[in-house]
Parts: C-alpha cells; structure tokens; sequence
C-alpha cells in the first residue's frame, strides 16, 4: 500500500492557481473518490501524484519520497487523455507496458482483456472511444500497483463500457495492498465505490471524509452533497 | 526495458524509414539504369546530391520528431510515467535514429559502390594498380573512421535538436522562438567549445593519420598530425548535452 501525503502544495497554470495550498493525506488501503467539477483541481492533483506534474510551492511524497522513477514504479496511472500509442496493437501495448513493471500479472492481464471483450490484434487507434477506455483499465489494472490513479475513468464512454470499467475496479482492487484515487465529475455511478470522499473546489479542498460518516452525520447522498458543495 | 524503448522507437518510425530506405534504393536503381544513356558525371552527382540534403534534414527532422510526437499524440502521459531513469528513454530514441543513419549510410555505400563500378570508375582504378598499392587494411580503416565520424556528428546535431526541443517544452508561449533561439546559442557554444579547446586542451597528444594522397600517378602515403584537443572537448558537450537533456526530462519538464 502506499500512503500519499500533500502538505501545502499550490500549483499555477500562468495566473490560475490549480491547486492552492492544499495539504491532504489519502488513507491507504481505500478508494478515494475525487470529486468536484471542471477545473477543480482534480486531474492536477493526479499528476503531481503520478509525477507528471511538478509543485510550485509545498511537497507531493508517496510512502514519504517525491515523485521519481522508483515511485512511478508504485503508480499505476490512468489518464483522462488518449495516451496509448495509436500505431500499436492491443496486444503490443501490453507488451510494451508490461516490460517496464514488476508487478504487472500477465493472468490478470488476460482475464481483465476478455472481460473487457477487448480483440488483442486490433490497433489502438481503429478502437472505438469506449473500447480505448477499457483498453486504458486493462493497462492500469492488470498490475498489483500498490497505488492505482483513475482520472476520469468514465468521461465520455459508452453505457456498457462504463458499466464494465466500475465492474473491473471493483473487482481488481485489493483492500489489503492497494490504494486507488479516481477522479470524477459524475458521482451517481460511482458514489457506491468510494470509502473516501474528497471535494475540491477552486484548488483547495471543500470537504473531505469517510463516505459512509458522511452520509450518516449529513444525512444526504454523496450526490446530494457533491450538489450541496458546488451550489 | 531498454530494448523495448528502442523496439519501440524502431517500430514507431518504420513506416518513415521504409519509405527513406525505399525511395534511395529506387532512385539508385533508377540512376544504374541510366548509365550509358546519361552522362557518367551527372548520374553521379545525382546520386550524391539528394544525400548531402535529404540526410541532413531528415537527421534533424527526426531528432525534434521523436519527442515532438510524444507530446502531439499526448503519449508523453506514458513516456514521462514510466518508473525508469530519463536516460533510458533518451538513450533509446538516440539509438533508433543512429541506426537509422548507420542503415542509410550501408545503403549509400553499397549504391556508390554499385554505380561506381557500372560506370567504369572502379576499373578504371584497378587498371592504374592502386588497390594493390594501397593497403586493404587502410581502406578498411579509413571506411570505419568516417562512418564513426558522421555517426558522433549526427550524435552531436541530434542531441541539439533534442535539448532545444525538450528545453522549449518548459514554457507555455513562443515554444518555436524558444527553440530555435537555443538551437543558435547552443551551436554557437558548440563552436566556442572548439576553440576554447584549442587552447586549453593543447596539452594532449597529437593524433597520428596516413592520408593517402596521389602525385603523378603514383598514390603514397602521408602522415597528418591533428590536435586531439578539439575531439575531446566536442565528446565533452556531447556528454554535458546528454545529461542535460536527462536532467530536463526527469526534473524539469511536465506533460
């Protein structure tokens, strides 16, 4: 499992502030809901995690160390983006990707692939859009990545596709060993998945807790609070 | 994991090579085909001209392209997450292109070769005795010395390109200027490293070489001094560029 920690971090886009000083700790071994709408801060936090992204002022550590390579080796990375080579196969991309992990479990591999109805010889950029998702959660899932980092999962894909790709996190996500972080704008799917909640607004954190507590003490839906929240 | 980087970078660019490779061998065919309806000094300069332009551009077209289209096609995401050293990466993208350049320069020779001897250039040689003048063993190594020498050179233009471009990437506006701007300065101190060395390397041992050269008919040998000053000091800011480079990508740049 890995724990992620955010102390003070502000980041800016010219004269937006993305992130403003936003200190936060991801318990482990949970699903972190990310929540909040466009321009949040969201995908940002992500990739400060993922290391994609580096802080203008405060500090992102992973099991207490700053995004590196041997902390990209913990993170399974998942981005809003097309990011996949267009020119491969299905089955090449595994390949590639796989080459560079240690935990990547190549049964896994195979199931999440004819879970997700995915053929290994088509090319990457003949799929679909929702078939490019799924295509993006096979690569994502098909490692024992203590922490797995979801943007987006779900934007723009299809009904079915959505449907397999929440089944595919439920099922893959390992309790005792990983931590997943999902962002999202579209709550009524997924508020069932996450353990934790953490609403931003305008780069900063507006609440933040455990799902369940939250419900209880604010007697609301997470969907209701998300709307409660962005009012 | 580094051979699938370059399997990779091979595998991205095949299609561009293919067609490069193609293309030559077609031309040179078409240039074999002309001899005796063509004049010999044309086909010949036909053969070399496209070289000395097509080589260079594609050299620098291809160094600028290998990141370039990470970011266009947004596989950056990929390239910059995976849990491995900068070097890996850039060493990899390095390798595909002197391989591309090492398999054009084959393709060059064995053309020249091809044409030289349908003209009537290589018998006309043998006729005048020079090759069993000149040591096999010389020719080899003067064959090797500027296939070595064109590959540290596109080494050195490839690694530019690719510092200007990854350095560019680090601003939000005028990417191009900033490019181009650093290709210039760093071209500039390329030929400032030049001559600094001249000075301060002085120190090192000259380079010995038997340059063959032809008086009368007759070919014999000469033996050219070279400062070694100025080859260290390029291998230096080859080295200074390609860990610049790395330092940028692990360090500096985002997606």
């Amino acid at each position: 499992m890995a724990t992620v920690v955010f102390e003070n971090v502000t980041k800016r886009f010219g004269g937006l502030r993305a992130l403003d000083g936003l200190s936060v700790t991801v318990r482990e071994g949970t699903i972190l809901g990310l929540l909040g709408p466009n321009g949040a801060g969201k995908s940002t936090m992500l990739k400060l995690m993922a290391g994609l992204y580096r802080p203008d002022q405060g500090r992102v550590t992973i099991d207490g160390e700053e995004p590196s390579p041997k902390t990209k080796a913990k993170v399974a990375y998942l981005p809003e983006i097309d990011y996949l080579y267009g020119w491969m196969t299905v089955q090449q991309i595994l390949d590639y990707v796989s080459a560079f992990y240690k935990d990547w479990d190549p049964a896994r591999s195979k199931e999440l692939l004819d879970f997700m109805g995915l053929n290994p010889t088509a090319r990457v950029r003949q799929l679909s859009k929702g078939m490019r998702a799924r295509l993006k959660i096979v690569v994502a899932m098909s490692r024992s990545a203590p922490l797995i980092l979801l943007d987006e999962p779900l934007s723009g894909i299809d009904p079915p596709s959505r449907s397999r790709v929440l089944q595919a996190i439920v099922s893959e996500f390992r309790e005792d060993s990983q931590t997943v972080v999902m962002s999202t704008h579209d709550v009524v799917e997924s508020e069932n998945l996450f353990a934790d909640v953490l609403f931003l607004k305008a780069g900063k954190v507006a609440l933040m807790g455990d799902a369940e507590q939250l419900r209880a003490e604010r007697g609301k839906s997470i969907r209701d609070l998300f709307e409660e929240v962005y009012a | 994991m580094w051979w699938q980087q370059y399997k990779k970078e091979i595998l991205g660019n095949r299609v561009e090579l293919v067609l490069l490779i193609g293309g030559y061998l077609l031309w040179t065919l078409f240039l074999a085909s002309r001899v005796g309806r063509w004049d010999e000094d044309a086909i010949l300069a036909l053969y070399f001209a496209p070289a000395s332009g097509i080589f260079p551009l594609w050299t620098l077209w291809t160094s600028v392209q290998l990141y370039r289209q990470e970011w266009r096609e947004n596989t950056s995401y990929l390239m910059l997450s995976l849990p491995v050293r900068a070097r890996t990466i850039t060493s990899a993208k390095l390798a595909m292109l002197l391989t591309g350049v090492a398999g054009f320069m084959l393709l060059f020779a064995a053309g020249g070769w091809l044409l030289f001897e349908r003209t009537g250039i290589l018998a006309d040689m043998r006729a005048t005795n020079v090759f069993a003048l000149v040591p096999v063993e010389w020719i080899v190594k003067m064959g090797l010395l500027g296939f070595g020498s064109v590959l540290f050179g596109v080494l050195v233009v490839a690694l530019v390109a690719q510092v200007a471009y990854v350095f560019s990437r680090m601003f939000g506006r005028l990417r191009g200027l900033v490019m181009v701007w650093t290709w210039v300065l760093l071209f500039w101190l390329m030929a400032r490293v030049g001559d600094v060395a001249v000075r301060w390397l002085g120190f090192l041992p000259e380079l010995h070489m038997r340059m063959l050269s032809v008086r009368n008919g007759i070919p014999q040998f000469e033996l050219l001094a070279m400062e070694s000053g100025p080859i260290v000091a390029m291998v230096l800011f080859a080295a200074g560029l390609f860990a610049l480079l790395n330092a940028m990508l692990e360090r500096a740049v985002e997606v």
